[in-house]
């Protein structure tokens, strides 16, 4: 199982959002929990809120209460009752009054602010008395009963208190946070993600390229300088790797050449003449490892070109007394005008003659033609029996060898061939040649003629 | 003919100079650039083998002063291959760019080849195998006989028997042949080469001109069976 990509900065806004998300429904439970531990609290929230709903209700003269706030009175007869009392004691407007205690009405009797629990009723009985300044000139009050509470005063006082202290102050400030936060944390970032992108350039063989243009904070500093730093080493493991492999290449030849050099004391005979074709194969070999290390280290830049006329004409003539120890006719078809291509002339070379090689070695004795096409081809063909069937994709495999392979080839030429091509922005394939034979085309990058 | 050989690897500088001491050669050797600075000065030598990678100099620094001397022609003798490297050494003066490892039949081929340059130690006359060539007196034999060839024909083979072995462009071929001659027809060098080849031909000679289409001609030398 993958997991997902995701970006840092989403995971730790969403991070943030959980942390605000239970920091307010924490609060929400602390005073959930305050409130509902202390029920006089709440009462009096309740009370105060009807009083104060029922004193904004006032109308006409003498002063009723409005009907439509009449409502929670008619409702619940046996629940709620208020009754507005003048300075005289007389009753100017009530609901349910025979709910509310004789005495409650006697204005003498009590101060005119109060709360009381009736004791001995199940359900609790609440019986509250506030001044009305309203009703002048001799005073008056409100009387408001509440026995039980069926139409959940208690539990809406309750939310108003949340609404008060729990939404309205931190909701917006938990917003305002988490938007600034992930504003900070996308900013903060960005080095981060500059770094990143500056890492996913790195190659092996390449200098690491220049580094973000952008103040990188001493984390990310570590980060890049440690890949800058491995960067390095990798280049430098891969330069030595490359060097040695020449310098093998390099340092097998003298002992190649002692050892060629030395043939020519034997005396002639059947087993010097194997011997010969046996060191003339070791040294095939050595010269494809070196070819091979060159080709790794082929550098091509877009200033380079090579007339493929010119080096075609050199392989062909250098490959000539090769191919004519082997009984192959070896001819070369090219335009008259050179022909200019975006490559290194070493490069060219190297893998016309590897080509032109297998062709010689591998074409049974039949004529090798070489052509050079102005679209910047070169075409290398033989007139033998064509390609190993099912061969095409492993032709170029390093050290694939074909069945009918001459003995001491290394099986390195076609794959050095294919690293010279891919260096050059060119190509190289194989195919049936029309009627017989197999047929070789590198093709070129053409030079832009200014 | 006597050769200076400057390689610093001792073996190969054994199997080297008993090669062409087989080949009627007579080879001094110096193992360092100092000292075969030295044995230049000291004798006269008709070629220089030198070898590029030596241990106290690099052999192209002193291709110049191996030359300046005694006029003597200089053969590069190295495991550097590349093109850079061939270019470097021909542009630097010498006549030849050998790379190991080389079989000896073709060393002394190379060898002969450049001791036959006009303007250099040029001997009189060009050998190849029962055929040859007197460069005064413009007369060609084989086993001997006298072959009878036209100016023009004898031109093209001596082109040919200087390079012998390995292919000579046409271009190269025509300049050395027709130098500065007007009135060329096409394919007049194909009637020469043409020509030559009845010759030969006639002479049962195993010499033979090979033609390498597209590129030009190369003289070769069949075993005799």
């Amino acid at each position: 199982m993958t997991r997902r990509r995701q970006p840092l900065s989403s995971m730790l806004t969403r991070r943030l959002f959980w942390i605000a998300s239970i920091v307010v429904i924490l609060n929400w439970i602390v005073i959930t929990a305050y409130y509902t531990s202390d029920d006089e609290e709440l009462e009096g929230q309740v009370i105060a809120s009807e009083l104060g709903r029922l004193e904004r209700a006032l109308i006409g003269t003498p002063p009723t209460i409005a009907p439509e706030q009449r409502a929670l009175f008619t409702e619940h007869t046996q629940s709620y009752a208020f009754a507005l009392i003048d300075g005289s004691g007389d009753v100017l407007d009530s609901e349910n009054l025979g709910m509310i205690p004789a005495a409650a009405l006697h204005t003498d009797m009590f101060a005119q602010d109060w709360v009381t629990h009736l004791p001995g009723n199940e359900p609790r009985k609440l019986v509250a008395s506030r001044k009305i300044e309203a009703l002048s000139p001799n005073g008056g009050r409100l009387v408001f009963v509440m026995s039980g509470d069926p139409a959940g005063l208690t539990s809406r006082a309750l939310l108003s208190e949340l609404m008060m202290h729990v939404w309205l102050p931190i909701l917006p400030m938990a917003l305002v946070l988490i938007g600034a936060n992930a504003l900070m944390i996308r900013h903060g970032l960005k080095p981060i993600a500059s770094a990143a992108r500056w890492a996913q350039n790195l190659l092996p063989n390449q200098p690491a390229p220049p580094l973000p243009d952008v103040q990188l904070p001493d984390e990310v500093m570590d980060l890049v300088e440690a890949s800058q730093r491995s960067l390095e080493r990798l280049n430098t493991a891969l330069a030595i790797e490359k060097r040695q492999a020449a310098e093998v290449a390099h340092a097998l030849r003298t002992p190649l050449a002692v050892l060629v050099a030395r043939l020519d004391a034997l005396p002639p005979g059947e087993q010097t003449e194997r011997l010969r074709q046996d060191v003339q194969a070791l040294s095939r070999t050595v010269m494809q490892v070196l070819a091979s290390a060159r080709a790794d280290a082929l550098e091509i830049n877009d200033e380079a070109s090579t007339d493929l006329v010119e080096v075609a004409h050199r392989v062909v003539a250098a490959s000539s007394p090769l191919a004519h120890r082997h009984g192959v006719e070896l001819s070369l078809h090219a335009p008259q005008d050179p022909v200019i291509a975006v490559a290194e002339p070493d490069a060219v070379e190297l893998a016309i003659s590897n080509l032109v090689e297998n062709a010689i070695l591998h074409g049974q004795r039949s004529p090798v033609d070489v052509t050079v096409t102005r679209n910047g081809e070169i075409l290398v063909r033989d007139h033998g029996s064509g390609l190993p069937p099912g061969s095409q994709k492993q032709l170029f495999e390093p050290f694939w060898r074909g069945e009918s392979a001459v003995d001491g080839g290394s099986g390195l030429g076609l794959a050095i061939v294919q690293r010279l091509q891919k260096a050059q922005g060119g190509g190289v394939l194989a195919r049936q040649a029309d009627g017989r034979g197999a047929e070789f085309v590198l093709t070129y990058r053409l030079a832009k003629i200014n | 003919m006597r050769i200076l050989l400057v390689e610093d690897h001792i073996p190969l500088a054994q199997a080297l100079s008993e090669g062409l001491t087989r080949a009627s050669f007579a080879v001094d050797h110096a193992t360092n650039a100092q000292q075969a600075q030295r044995m230049v000065e000291l004798a006269d030598y008709d070629l220089v083998l030198l070898d590029l990678g030596l241990p106290d100099q690099d052999g192209l620094t002193i291709l110049k002063d191996l030359r300046g001397n005694g006029r003597a022609p200089v053969i590069i003798m190295t495991a550097r291959d590349q093109l850079t490297d061939r270019l470097a050494g021909l542009d630097g003066g010498a006549d030849d760019y050998i790379v190991k490892p080389i079989e000896i039949p073709e060393l002394v081929a190379r060898c002969r080849a450049v001791l036959r340059r006009p303007g250099e130690r040029m001997s009189a006359s060009l050998e190849l195998g029962p055929l040859v060539l007197d460069t005064v007196t413009r007369a060609v034999t084989h086993e001997g006989h006298v072959l009878n060839l036209g100016q023009r024909e004898i031109g093209v083979l001596e082109a040919l028997m200087r390079v012998s072995g390995r292919v000579l462009p046409r271009d190269r071929l025509e300049e050395s042949v027709y130098n500065f001659d007007a009135d060329i027809s096409p394919n007049a060098l194909e009637a020469s080469i043409s020509r030559l080849r009845k010759a030969l031909q006639q002479a049962d000679s195993p010499i033979k001109i090979v033609t390498v289409r597209g590129v030009g001609w190369m003289l070769t030398q069949e075993p005799s069976s």
